[in-house]
């Protein structure tokens, strides 16, 4: 069976390993210029921060790209391990050896599963050493932009987990390779968007914010935090509103429009400000929440998919 | 040989609101070369998938072996009807796959049949030609040394001479080796000299399940004067009567031998072709022989009304 699966699913292993090579031959060119760089600069000088946020943008544009990069899992490596399978007539040939229909899937689905994960670690772990050599820009980065905190850690492989499960349960329900990989592509989109988006804010469920009450402008929240939220309090401790405006407007500050920063004001007549942020140190818990999340809906869906192929082509109605 | 290789009872599969196989019982014994005829759409493919346990039946049970289909997987080979290889696969890879895939595998049986059919292994399945294909996909079913092959219209898309040639090296196996073949067509005159058990599905039913040999000596075709049919009808079980107004054509099923007839008919033994034909005209005609078999009522013969 390894063997089928190698022989079936070499090229987009192969590409994919291939990109890998190429993209961390890039970080770690990259990255340790910019250690040779920093060599002998004081910690903490201007001349040092300049450099290390010059050697961030650098690469910064195309990590916008990194959230894509999961979904082609699903695509290439998901969608087509059933669909095609169906699409193509094979599946009657391959289902009707000695090896069973349920041992197929599970085969196809541990052996390419952990292909796609060993490829999102590698992704992660690259991605993190790059971020290492940008010192704490990078740990607050890897943090705060969504697309570095997804793309690095162990977080990453989760995610290519997710997208492959995603398409393989795809194929298995549409049975066509190319609507499988456009409802592949749709189920990441969908679960990116509600984990990320600040609608839902559901990264705010995976810890308690720490929460900061400040009296004067200066932000009390270490670089690199993730805010989550922020409220007015009078000078009697009452929470009042989140809005500057109105706070400002009760408490006689002179009105120069909804978009004037009334903070000064504010904190001159006694008025706090608590805010509430992650701090980047809970990196590695927001990481492994996320992790434990995504890998308990991609077993979960999988579990289906091998549920379902007790009888491949169709089951009791 | 005694043993059932194939043994349906009350089996029925249904796709949403159309019943594709309805009530089928039917027994198939040990080293037959079944030929299941009937239209296209009659539930053939499916009858053939539920036994390759491809398909799971929506009401009664198919064993295959002595188990329920889907379970003795290494005994029994499927050739679905648009012979699927993997495209991509060189023909040595094809036989791979099927080491790979089953236990039981005769390499030296694959790679002498593939020589000595002129196939390459080197090749590209996909470029192979179709009768080339046919062949590779048989010979992949075959290498597995299957006690039981299901042969899904194993001559559709081939040429006479591939028909010719795929049909003889079978033979050639089933004499070999005496497994038992249940393959499909709907056309009767490719199996007329190479199947010894006939099977007619039709519209979803089966119609005729029984050794051919036998059909053939049980079956009459009687034509004489239209005044004497009535008589007949009333004697005989008919499958078809064919009346003008003076003449009656009238094909009768007798398995006890032919009773002492008005000499006025003429009667002449029925063609493999003729007997199927006349059947497929006549859905509620069927001939089946007794079924018994636990849990299900035997299946008498439906005397035409």
């Amino acid at each position: 069976m390894l063997w089928l699966v190698w022989r079936q699913h070499r090229l987009p292993v192969l590409v994919t390993s291939v990109l890998l090579l190429a993209f961390g031959t890039v970080l770690l060119v990259h990255g340790l210029r910019t250690v040779d760089l920093t060599a002998g600069l004081a910690a903490g000088s201007e001349e040092l921060d300049a450099l290390l946020d010059r050697r961030f943008h650098d690469l910064y544009l195309f990590f916008n790209w990194l959230p894509l990069v999961p979904a082609l899992a699903g695509l290439f490596l998901g969608a087509p391990v059933l669909a095609r399978e169906h699409e193509t007539g094979t599946a009657a040939l391959a289902w009707t050896q000695s090896v069973s229909p349920r041992r197929w899937v599970v085969t196809k689905l541990l052996v390419l599963g952990t292909v796609v994960t060993l490829c999102g670690l590698a992704l992660g772990a690259m991605l993190n050493a790059w971020l290492g050599t940008l010192d704490e820009l990078g740990q607050g980065n890897r943090f705060a932009l969504v697309p570095l905190f997804g793309g690095s850690g162990v977080v990453s492989g989760a995610w290519w987990l997710f997208s492959f499960v995603m398409g393989v349960a795809a194929g298995t329900v549409l049975r066509r390779t190319v609507p499988a990989m456009a409802v592949a592509l749709a189920a990441y989109v969908v679960a990116f968007v509600v984990i990320v988006s600040p609608i839902v804010d559901f990264r705010d469920m995976y810890a308690e914010p720490t929460r900061v009450v400040q009296d004067s402008p200066a932000d009390a929240r270490p670089a690199g935090s993730v805010s989550a939220g922020s409220d007015w309090l009078d000078p009697d401790g009452r929470t009042v509103d989140s809005d500057m405006y109105p706070v400002a407007s009760a408490a006689g500050c002179p009105d120069e429009g909804p978009q004037f920063d009334y903070s000064p004001c504010l904190f001159t007549k006694g008025y706090r400000m608590a805010v509430e942020f992650y701090p980047p140190t809970m990196y590695w818990r927001f990481q492994w929440t996320e992790t434990a999340i995504l890998t308990g809906v991609a077993l979960a869906v999988g579990g289906l998919v091998v549920w379902s192929a007790r009888r491949p082509t169709g089951g009791r109605r | 040989m005694t043993e059932t290789v194939l043994e349906a009872t009350g089996l029925g599969k249904r796709y949403r609101r159309r019943w594709a196989l309805r009530d089928c019982s039917l027994a198939v014994p040990a080293g037959r070369v079944v030929a299941l005829v009937g239209p296209n759409g009659a539930g053939k493919t499916t009858l053939l998938h539920l036994a390759a346990g491809l398909l799971a039946p929506t009401a009664g049970t198919v064993r295959v072996l002595g188990s329920p289909a889907g379970h003795e997987r290494g005994r029994v080979a499927f050739l679905a009807q648009d012979k699927p290889l993997y495209e991509t696969f060189t023909v040595a890879d094809m036989l791979r796959f099927g080491r790979r895939m089953n236990p039981v595998w005769d390499d030296g049986f694959a790679r002498a049949r593939l020589a000595g059919l002129d196939i390459p292994l080197d090749h590209r399945t996909g470029r192979l030609s179709g009768g080339q294909q046919a062949q590779v996909a048989l010979t992949v079913a075959l290498a597995k040394r299957p006690d039981l092959l299901l042969l899904d219209e194993p001559m559709a898309n081939l040429d006479p001479l591939a028909r010719h040639e795929v049909m003889r090296d079978l033979m050639a196996v089933v004499a070999d080796t005496g497994l038992t073949v249940l393959l499909s067509s709907h056309v009767v005159s490719d199996l007329e000299n190479t199947c010894d058990w006939l099977v007619v599905v039709n519209r979803g039913r089966v119609q005729v399940s029984g050794d051919i040999e036998d059909l053939l000596g049980a079956h009459h075709l009687l034509s004489g004067p239209a005044e004497l049919a009535g008589a007949v009808a009333s004697r005989l079980a008919v499958v078809e009567d064919d009346r003008t107004d003076r003449q009656a054509t009238l094909l009768v099923r007798a398995t006890d031998g032919l009773p002492a007839l008005d000499p006025r008919w003429h009667v002449r033994p029925v063609a493999l072709e003729e007997l199927v034909l006349s059947y497929l005209r006549q859905p509620e005609s069927a001939a089946l022989p007794r079924l018994v078999m636990a849990g299900a009522a035997p299946t008498d013969p439906v005397p035409f009304p």
